[in-house]
C-alpha cells in the first residue's frame, strides 16, 4: 500500500510537469509556424533550396537538417538550432554577426558555406559545447 | 539580356542587387558594392549541385554571389 501512496503523491507533479512540457511544445509550434509564414522566412527558404546539393535538399525537406563535409574533411550535421560535429560527437556553434535578424534558413546556409569552404576558419570562431 | 545578382542576407531574408554585365557603369557600381560589402561580409559563388566557393575579389563573370555577415561564435 505504501507504493500506492507514493504514486498518488507523484501523479500531481507528473501531470504538472507534462502540462508544462506540452505548453512549451505548443508555444514553439505556434511561433515556428508563424515565423515560417513571414516573407523573410519564405525568401530564406527559397534561397537555401537553390544552394543545397540534391542530397542535402532531400534531407532538408524530410528532416529539416542536412549533412555537410568540411573543407578539411570533417563531417557536420546542420539543423535549425545547432551544428553537430559528427566526428568529435559534440555540438559547435557559430553564426553570421547579424544572426538575430536572419531567418533560420539563412543561418543554416551560411553555416554550410562556411564549413564547406573554410572549415578551419569556422571552427576558429565556433563555440564548442560539451555535449 | 541576363542580369547578374548580388544577394545579401539580411532581415528581409535577402536583398538582391542586379546588374548588367555588359554595362560598364553598372559593373563599376557592382564592383564598388562588392568591395564595400566584403569589409563586413563573406562572399560566395554558387558552382552548381550544391557546391560553392568563397570569393575574395570582384569578377564581372560571377552570375550570382551571396553575401553573409562575417561569423562569430554563437
Amino acid at each position: 500500500m505504501r507504493w500506492l501512496a507514493a504514486i498518488e503523491m507523484l501523479v500531481p507533479g507528473l501531470v504538472l510537469w507534462a502540462s508544462f512540457v506540452a505548453l512549451l511544445c505548443i508555444r514553439d509550434w505556434v511561433l515556428h509556424g508563424l515565423a515560417a509564414r513571414l516573407p523573410p522566412a519564405q525568401n530564406a527558404e527559397a534561397l537555401i533550396r537553390e544552394w543545397l546539393s540534391p542530397e542535402q535538399l532531400r534531407d532538408y525537406e524530410q528532416w529539416r537538417k542536412f549533412q555537410v563535409t568540411g573543407s578539411a574533411g570533417g563531417r557536420y550535421l546542420i539543423a535549425p538550432g545547432y551544428i553537430r560535429d559528427l566526428d568529435a560527437g559534440h555540438h559547435i556553434c557559430f553564426v553570421p554577426k547579424n544572426w538575430s535578424v536572419l531567418p533560420v534558413a539563412d543561418i543554416m546556409l551560411a553555416r554550410k558555406i562556411a564549413l564547406e569552404n573554410d572549415e578551419g576558419g569556422a571552427l576558429k570562431v565556433a563555440y564548442r559545447l560539451p555535449y | 539580356m541576363k542580369l547578374y545578382t548580388h544577394i545579401v542576407m539580411d532581415a528581409h531574408g535577402d536583398t538582391r542587387h542586379t546588374f548588367n554585365p555588359d554595362s560598364e557603369v553598372e559593373v563599376r557600381e557592382a564592383m564598388k558594392r562588392f568591395d564595400e560589402l566584403l569589409k563586413t561580409h563573406v562572399a560566395a559563388r554558387r558552382l552548381g549541385e550544391g557546391r560553392t566557393e568563397l570569393v575574395r575579389s570582384f569578377s564581372p563573370a560571377d552570375e550570382e554571389v551571396l553575401f553573409f555577415r562575417k561569423l562569430v561564435g554563437g
